[in-house]
């Protein structure tokens, strides 16, 4: 079936939601309180469209379409509604962008940009409200630059179904709240930040850090945990700092995390910062320790398919025996998105045919000469005695080992993992050159 | 688009012959030196350095300060990094923090211009949504023995005064 907005064919299904045709095809449609995750709630009137044979506008998230729908998003008559809706949502707005980290990918600026650009009629005062109040979990309110679009009581009320937020007062007065007493505290909550549009929920975490267009992105996975939600890495490098990852955001994926993390993964960024200051070995030091019978390798389970193959094809040619076992931690996981094994590849583990019984593992270890731990947690910083132990690491670890060498870690090296669900994801490398090789390419050294 | 056709100059004799141009350019010259020569006081060169210039009015870009606001005296700037975003030297550095005095939420921590990257073309002020820097300091000559003498920090901004009447941030 197929439907005319402004003019031009668009291809949908008889009771389709408007705005997400609109959504799905990359038209202009303004909204704040719909949200692809969360639905609509039509309180915002920001999708106003206006429908052939239809007297008033209509919200375009409330319209389902149907045979013969024409739709104009143009006219001069729709641009002024929207104009005028855009004026009462920012009448009390404090207009203060220039603190606010949201500046940039903020709707109320593009909006304002695109279709607003008038001269308040404010007479009075502006009303107060209370700003940047810790609501707790990372989260800062700024009341006075909420549009009451309700996504983030929505999140709480729906989604996590912890209830922590609500909107109090009316009219002019109407702000987001928690409870007196209260706090915003659940194990999702930073998604809130993201959700909300415009400024009034922002990141402690990334507060004040930098200013988002100077930031990049890289499409990522998160390896916080099997699930494999999948983000953008936001990082940068500038004149005056070096390379640094600042946060990591939700990548919407309808199959896995749709537009959620979980709190920890997003906070997994830190992991991506810690420098590696001590000296590396040399790659023929290795090779002399490699003529030593009883060897054994112990393989991250969160290491991507191309770097586990890498791994056993050198175990193989190099008569190592190798095992990777799983990160499991029984207090992480929940029904929802955050699983008990806290590593993003064990599924690639199973599927190359590596060795992750423990138990065989032990035995093993008691009788090997020589340990090469390729970033497994498990032997970091553990001291082994009488054993030659070599680490191929992507963090720091305290120096008093045979051989260390530092290896690129998921943000400098692409590969493909496998999450809890079978499913086989791409993530790829940020722009910037690790100062640090690629697994990859020192075991070819090592051929 | 229209198309604008301008004729070229030059095409007569008398103009390809140069003559009558040459001669009523030494016209000129020969009128201001006999001026100069009867009265050498009229003269506008200045003797720099040994002779400071005299028309520096607080429009002429000089090295930048950072103001303050009225109400306390303490720094104007929120940190919001447009003066960076602007500035096509990419001399200034920021960091921001969060400001705990209740005045505002966010201030630098650090503020560096390099004034030997600045090409002085006054967009840090024009994009600068608080009145918060400026070029009215007057200082055209800024002299030192190391690169680092000439970075200058929040607290040498600061401590810059201006030659306007508006020492204060004017912004609300
Ligand atoms: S805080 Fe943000 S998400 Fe929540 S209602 Fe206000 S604008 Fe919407
Ligand atoms: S649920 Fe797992 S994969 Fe998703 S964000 Fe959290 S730690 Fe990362
Ligand atoms: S005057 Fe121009 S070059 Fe110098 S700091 Fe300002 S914007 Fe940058
Ligand atoms: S000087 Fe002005 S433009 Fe630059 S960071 Fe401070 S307030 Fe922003
Ligand atoms: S997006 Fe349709 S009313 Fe808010």
């Amino acid at each position: 079936m197929k439907i005319l907005i402004d003019n031009a064919e668009v291809e949908c299904k008889e009771g389709d939601l408007l705005i997400e045709v609109m959504l799905k095809n990359a038209l202009e449609i303004p909204h704040f309180c719909y949200q692809e995750d969360l639905g609509a709630d039509g309180n915002c009137r920001m999708c106003m469209v206006e429908i052939k044979g239809q007297k008033r506008p209509q919200i375009a998230c409330n319209t389902f379409v149907k045979e013969n729908l024409e739709v104009s998003t143009i006219s001069e008559n729709i641009k002024e509604v929207k104009r005028s809706i855009l004026e009462l949502e920012l009448l009390n707005h404090p207009v203060d962008c220039a603190i606010c980290d949201q500046a940039g990918e903020c709707k109320l600026q593009d909006y304002y940009m695109d279709f607003g650009l008038y001269d308040s009629h404010l007479s009075t005062p502006k009303t107060k409200k209370g700003k940047h109040i810790d609501l707790g979990s990372n989260v800062m309110l700024d009341q006075e630059r909420c549009v009451l679009c309700t996504r983030c009581v929505r999140f709480t009320s729906n989604i996590t179904k912890t209830n922590e937020l609500g909107i109090i007062g009316r009219g002019d007065n109407s702000r987001v709240a928690v409870a007196p007493g209260h706090e915003l505290n659940n194990p999702y909550a930073m998604n809130v930040v993201e959700l909300c549009p415009v400024g009034a929920l922002t990141s402690k975490d990334f507060r004040f850090k930098q200013r988002v267009w100077f930031l990049d992105s890289t499409k990522s996975i998160c390896h916080g945990c099997s699930r494999g939600c999948n983000i953008y890495i936001d990082y940068n490098e500038t004149k005056y700092s070096a390379e640094k990852v600042h946060r990591f955001r939700a990548r919407r994926n309808n199959k896995i995390n749709k537009s959620f993390l979980c709190d920890y993964g997003r906070l997994s960024y830190k992991e991506l910062n810690e420098n590696f200051n001590a000296d590396v070995s040399h790659v023929k030091d290795l090779k002399e320790l490699l003529k030593d019978e009883k060897k054994l390798a112990l393989v991250s389970p969160s290491m991507s398919l191309q770097q586990l193959q890498a791994v056993k094809s050198f175990c193989k040619d190099n008569s190592v025996e190798l095992f990777s076992l799983p990160y499991i931690d029984e207090n992480f996981g929940d029904e929802w998105l955050k699983t008990n094994d806290m590593s993003a590849n064990f599924n690639g583990v199973k599927e190359l045919g590596i060795n992750y019984d423990e138990d065989e593992f032990g035995v093993s270890l008691q009788e090997a000469h020589v340990v090469i731990n390729f970033d497994h947690k498990y032997l970091k910083n553990r001291e082994l005695k009488s054993k030659k132990v070599v680490h191929f690491t992507t963090s720091h670890v305290d120096s008093d080992y045979e051989l260390i060498f530092v290896i690129a870690d998921f943000a400098h090296d692409s590969g493909t993992i496998i999450n809890c669900d079978g499913i086989r994801q791409d993530f790829y490398a940020t722009k910037y050159e690790s100062q640090n090789s690629r697994l990859v390419d020192i075991l070819e050294e090592l051929k | 688009m229209g198309i604008k056709v301008v004729h070229r100059h030059g095409n007569t004799f008398k103009e390809k012959m140069y003559i009558s141009a040459i001669f009523s350019g030494m016209k000129t010259t020969l009128k201001h030196f006999s001026t100069n020569l009867k009265d050498a006081t009229q003269i506008p060169t200045v003797c720099y350095p040994d002779e400071k210039p005299t028309d520096i009015t607080p429009r002429y870009r000089g090295v930048h300060r950072l103001t303050h606001r009225k109400e306390d005296n303490s720094i104007a700037c929120v940190a919001c990094f447009m003066c960076a975003t602007a500035c096509p030297s990419n001399c200034i550095d920021i960091v921001a923090m969060a400001r705990e005095d209740g005045l505002d939420e966010k201030m630098p921590k650090v503020f560096n211009i390099d004034l030997l990257e600045c090409v002085f073309c006054g967009y840090c002020v024009e994009a600068c949504p608080c009145d918060a820097i400026r070029m009215d300091s007057g200082i055209y000559s800024v002299v030192g023995e190391t690169r680092e003498e000439f970075i200058y920090d929040k607290e040498k901004l600061l401590s810059i005064k201006g030659i306007s009447k508006e020492e204060y941030s004017l912004a609300k």
